[in-house]
This record gives C-alpha cells, sequence and structure tokens, in this order.
C-alpha cells in the first residue's frame, strides 16, 4: 500500500546552511498494518509524513501509495490518503457536518454516496448530537472525532496520522487508539508517528526507529528489542544518543 | 499547471464566502463600516464644520482700532448695512497706543486690529492716499474667515471715496476701468459635478478596493496557517492552483461588494439630503449606464491585482500580526498613484495608460468627466488585466513554496 524508498530531505537555511531533516529512509506498509514511527521531537517524523501526504517534495528518493507517486501523481495519492495531524486544524466557523460534508465534495464523491458516508461515520463515531454546532464551540475531544470523521470521508485505503494523540486528554486520545485499532480490522494501511512508547507497544504491528532523520531499527517490537538489546523500547533513544557522542570527537 | 477543476474552484469560493460570512470581524469591516460608520462619520464632520462656521457666523468680530486721526471713518463703516442691507456684528475695542493694540491681536483678545494714521484727513482733503495697517495673526484659524469680510468693507469705504474724487472732478468710474471684464462659465452644474465626483471617485473606488481586500486575505491566508487549517486543505485533492483561485476570487468578492456597499451607502445618504450642501452638486449628475459598466469592467482587473499581491503577502506572513505589518505599505503605495484624479493638469496619455493604479484613476476620471477615449481605455484594461494575472501567477507560484507553506 505504501512503499518509502531512499528518501531525503534537505532543508535549506538563511545563510544557505543545510540541514538533512530526512536520510535514507525505506519502509514499507501492508494493508491491515499500523506502521509506526518512533522518535523523539526533531527526528523527522512529521517531515516524512508530511512528505507521505504531499505537502512536502522529497529532495531524493521514492513515495508510492498503491501505484501512485508522490511526484507526480499528488492528486492521486491525497484521494488515497486521509491525513490527521496535531497541525490540521478545523474551519471553526462551519458546523461539524459542514465540515465533513466539503472534504467529502472536494473529494469529489456523489451526493447520495457523501450523505450515506456522513450518516455512517456520525453514527459510528456518536457525533449527531452536535452535527450542526460549528467547529470553534466543540470540545477537545468532540473536535477530535469531526478531525476523524473528515479524514474518513472518502474511505481512504491508507491513514497518515502525525502524533495524533498530542495534547489530547485520555478519553479524546481514546477516540483515536479506537480509530486506529477499527481502521487497521477493516484492512487499511495505518502509518502513524508518536514519541509515546506505550502507544506504539499497544498499536504497532512494525514500528521504526527514527534518530536524526535516519531509522536505525525496523522490524516488530520484540525483533528491534532482541537487536538492540535493550528491556524497554524508550532506552533505545539513550541508546542512540549515547552513540552519537562516542561517534563525536571531543 | 494541471488541468483545473472549476467544480473545486467552486467548493471552495463558496465556503469561503460562508465561512467570511460568519466572522464579526469581517461584517463589521466589509458592511458595517462601509454602510454605516463612514458615512456617518462623513456626516458627523461635516455638520461639525458647518455649526462651527455657523457659530463664527453669530458670534460679534472683535475689532481692534487704533485711530490716531480721530475721525471715526473707518469704524462706522463698518456700522453701516451693506449692498445687501445685511448688517455686521462687530464689537470695537479702541485704544490710543499701536503697540498695546498689537499686544491685544497676540493676547488673542481682538481678532484683527486697525490702526489709522493722524493725517488721514489731511489726505483726504488733500486727495491723496492714506495708509490703513491691518493686523493679524495668520496662525489663527478664524483670520482667513473673518479677513475677507474686514477688506471688503474697507475697500467699499476706498472705493466710495475714490468715485466722490472722480465725480468732483467730473469723471466717471470709467475712466479709471478703461477695460472691464465678464465672466462666462459655461460649466453646467451638471459639469461641474461630474469634474468634483471624477477627482473624488477614482481615489475612493481604489482606496476602498484595497481596504476592503485587505482583511479577508489576512484571515484566509495567515490567519489560517495560525489556526492550522492551511494544512487541512492542503492534504485534500484540490490542487494549489484551485485553493488559490478560491481564495482569490473569495477576496475579489470582499473587495467588490465593500467598495460598492459604501458608494451605495453615500449615494443613499445624499439622495436623503443628509449631504445637503453636497447632494446639490452631486445628485445634478447623471452617470449614464454605460459609464457605469465601463467603470466596473476597469474596476474588476484592478481590484483583481490588489486582491493577488494581498494575498501573496497575508500567505507569505507567518502570522495575522506579521500580516498587518504589510498592509500598511500597501496602502500608502496604493494612495499616492490614486491620488493622480486629484491633482489638476495630469492629462490620460498612452504612458500613464500602462502604469497601475495611476491608469485606472485617471480612465474613470476620463470616463466620469465625458471625456472618453476608447484607445485609452482600452490599454488601460488590458494593462490591468495583463498586471492582474502576473500576480496571480506569482502568488500560484509563492503558495508553492514549501518555504512560505511552512514558514511557522
Amino acid at each position: 500500500m505504501l512503499k518509502v524508498q531512499n528518501l531525503y530531505k534537505t532543508f535549506e537555511q538563511k545563510k544557505k546552511e543545510k540541514i538533512e531533516a530526512v536520510r535514507d529512509v525505506s519502509f514499507n506498509v501492508n494493508p491491515g498494518e499500523v506502521y509506526g514511527l518512533l522518535g523523539p521531537n526533531g527526528a523527522g517524523k512529521t517531515t516524512i509524513l508530511r512528505m507521505i501526504s504531499t505537502l512536502l517534495k522529497p529532495t531524493r528518493g521514492e513515495i508510492f501509495v498503491k501505484e501512485f507517486n508522490t511526484k507526480d501523481s499528488s492528486l492521486d495519492v491525497k484521494r488515497n490518503l486521509g491525513f490527521l495531524s496535531g497541525s490540521t486544524a478545523l474551519y471553526d466557523r462551519l458546523t461539524a457536518e459542514e465540515m465533513v460534508k466539503y472534504f467529502g465534495n472536494l473529494f469529489g464523491l456523489e451526493k447520495q454516496i457523501l450523505n450515506q458516508r456522513i450518516e455512517e461515520i456520525f453514527s459510528l463515531l456518536k457525533m449527531n448530537e452536535f452535527r450542526n454546532i460549528r467547529c470553534g464551540k466543540l470540545s477537545t475531544g468532540m473536535k477530535q472525532k469531526v478531525s476523524i470523521a473528515r479524514t474518513l470521508i472518502n474511505d481512504p485505503p491508507l491513514l497518515v496520522l502525525d502524533e495524533p494523540t498530542a495534547g489530547l486528554d485520555v478519553l479524546s486520545a481514546k477516540n483515536i487508539i479506537d480509530f486506529i485499532k477499527r481502521s487497521r480490522d477493516k484492512g487499511k494501511a495505518i502509518i502513524f508517528s508518536t514519541h509515546i512508547m506505550s502507544e506504539a507497544e499497544y498499536l504497532c504491528d512494525r514500528v521504526g526507529i527514527l534518530h536524526k532523520g535516519k531509522i536505525y531499527y525496523e522490524g516488530t517490537l520484540s525483533e528491534i528489542k532482541q537487536k538492540s538489546k535493550v528491556e524497554h523500547l524508550q532506552d533505545i533513544f539513550f541508546l542512540l544518543e549515547e552513540q552519537e557522542s562516542e561517534k563525536t570527537p571531543a | 499547471m494541471k488541468k483545473l477543476q472549476l467544480r473545486n474552484i467552486l467548493l471552495i469560493l463558496h465556503k469561503e464566502i460562508i465561512d467570511m460570512l460568519r466572522d464579526k470581524r469581517t461584517i463589521i469591516g466589509m458592511i458595517v463600516v462601509p454602510i454605516v460608520v463612514m458615512p456617518l462619520l462623513s456626516l458627523g464632520m461635516m455638520g461639525l464644520m458647518m455649526a462651527e462656521m455657523k457659530k463664527l457666523e453669530e458670534k460679534p468680530i472683535i475689532l481692534g482700532i487704533c485711530d490716531n486721526s480721530k475721525t471715526n471713518l473707518i469704524k462706522s463703516s463698518f456700522e453701516e448695512p451693506d449692498q445687501n442691507g445685511n448688517q455686521m456684528k462687530v464689537k470695537f475695542v479702541e485704544t490710543e497706543d499701536e503697540e498695546v493694540l498689537r499686544q491685544k491681536v497676540i493676547a488673542k483678545e481682538v481678532m484683527i486690529g486697525i490702526i489709522i494714521p493722524e493725517h488721514l484727513e489731511d489726505n483726504l482733503k488733500a486727495n491723496t492716499s492714506t495708509q490703513i495697517i491691518l493686523v493679524y495673526d495668520k496662525s489663527r484659524p478664524q483670520t482667513d474667515a473673518i479677513m475677507p469680510k474686514v477688506l471688503n468693507i474697507i475697500r467699499n469705504l476706498g472705493n466710495s471715496i475714490r468715485d466722490e474724487r472722480l465725480k468732483n472732478l467730473g469723471l466717471s468710474e470709467e475712466f479709471i476701468h478703461p477695460l472691464k471684464l465678464e465672466y462666462e462659465d459655461l460649466a453646467t452644474p451638471k459639469k461641474m459635478g461630474a469634474f468634483i465626483i471624477g477627482m473624488i471617485l477614482p481615489y475612493m473606488l481604489l482606496i476602498l478596493s484595497v481596504a476592503g481586500a485587505s482583511n479577508p486575505a489576512m484571515d484566509l491566508t495567515a490567519g489560517e496557517k495560525e489556526r492550522g487549517t492551511l494544512e487541512t486543505i492542503l492534504v485534500s485533492p484540490a490542487s494549489i492552483e484551485e485553493i488559490t483561485f478560491g481564495k482569490f476570487f473569495t477576496i475579489q468578492f470582499a473587495s467588490i461588494i465593500s467598495t460598492l456597499l459604501i458608494l451605495l451607502s453615500y449615494f443613499v445618504f445624499l439622495k436623503i439630503g443628509l449631504f445637503a450642501s453636497m447632494a446639490d452638486i452631486y445628485l445634478k449628475i447623471n452617470i449614464p449606464l454605460t459609464s457605469l459598466i465601463l467603470i466596473l469592467l476597469l474596476f474588476f482587473p484592478a481590484s483583481g491585482m490588489f486582491s493577488a499581491i494581498l494575498l501573496t503577502l497575508s500567505i507569505f506572513a507567518k502570522s495575522l500580526k506579521e500580516a498587518q505589518s504589510y498592509m500598511a505599505p500597501i496602502m500608502v503605495l496604493t494612495i499616492f498613484p490614486a491620488m493622480v484624479s486629484l491633482l489638476p493638469g495630469i492629462e490620460p496619455s498612452f504612458l500613464l495608460a500602462i502604469i497601475p493604479v495611476v491608469n485606472v484613476s485617471l480612465s474613470i476620471k476620463m470616463i466620469i468627466t465625458e471625456d472618453f477615449n476608447l484607445m485609452l481605455y482600452t490599454v488601460t484594461f488590458l494593462s490591468s488585466t495583463i498586471y492582474a494575472i502576473l500576480c496571480l501567477l506569482l502568488t500560484i507560484n509563492i503558495f508553492k513554496r514549501e518555504s512560505v507553506l511552512f514558514r511557522i
């Protein structure tokens, strides 16, 4: 479903200073699988997910969603994925229903199909009681549900979730976790980034450990623990940090 | 450029207009301020000015007089009614010392001081001139209003003495006026109205167009960046071009509507007679429908250019606050070229017809004052359209840059 091959991303800062945010990253995500990109802040998780969702262009390397390449088929790629992140907010002055309908229309869904999808999703996520309330007046949990509905409206085979539970309370985070589990059960491919290890251990079938733009370990959680010889997943980052400082001359 | 889907552009335009009309700030800026606040402010200012002028008329003029001749000639001339039978309300403060009179003018105790020399009577008898000194403070706002009245009375006194002298010599007034001037103004009230409207309307249209576009431009770009909704629309299947066009047309819509609303509200205020003194002039002009269509046609690319420029600057800004700081220079850059319609002596030409803003300002003036030149109008329309398209292409280019979109 998702194939990432030798991906690089370099940002040019002021004074022509270059920052290599992503270095030679490759991985696949299959249908019915949750792939976790784990890493501390600044590891390059958001940059990779933004490249998958075509918001950023790779400096080198290729990304395929189904058979579509992000370089030359960005609109087809966008039609096949649902992107959700902390920075994909809602229009405060649209109601929950208007918000979801707007995106459904942009996906070109026919009126009848769109209305049917809205009814299904609103019932599934228990959103009917606030469907006519403007998003600006909704609670954080309700907003999160509207965002999920917006992501699901085109029934995409791939879900790209960038730290979807960041800043949420326990109940709102549960909405997201249930949504991921339900989507996996429906055969969707899911890539999600997090720095909360317990979430990854609970949800992910496979993970990629990202540190300073590079994937150092990849596999199931038990495989990674075995390879890295650490008891707890978060210890890997301390290990990688130590290895990094040993390489750097004092 | 990928193939544009009109459906997506219309969807974005429709959503943005709904979103905009639900925003209290935009409603206040786009509707309440233009149709209520601005005319009322103008009305208030005009009312205040008229009240002040009336107060000045009713208030007696305080004149200081130092009559060294003791003839009372000048003073009595102020007490006589004029040719129309109107009596000027004057209060005299008399002094015998010229320096004291000057001090009274400086101390604002009197509005204008009149110094009459000792030998006035002798000079009158000898048929020679006498120098009357008027002491005033030019920095006082009332001076300009009162001075013509005082001069008029003294000149009339001088003229009657002159006529008396001529009569004594057996000569008529024509002896010293071999050439007489008569003024014949062929400007009809309609033409005068067109002349005044032709100066003001282009300037107002252009400035209001920028003002009307700036709030939505900032809200739809920098505001969306700040609120995080820009990323949401960017991951939808609408292309950057479609998103840009949708936002661009929304801004242009706001610009045109707010400009038309303010003009309409001024028209209504004039029609119901709230600006009575102005209505005398403005309502005598009748802009033909074809002229209105020509003006609106020209206004379209002009507002398009402004909308694209404001959209580009706003998308470049990290936040609403930064976007606001870009708006003031744009306003200044528009005000000066738009003011060309207010300047006398600047006539439309082919060179001016390709200078942005200046061309539109002069063309609208040309249409209203009925000096229409089709060639210049066409050049203005085409060049403005080209500028609008170029600005829009620049906007799309800027919108595509990652460094601009994610400059947070």
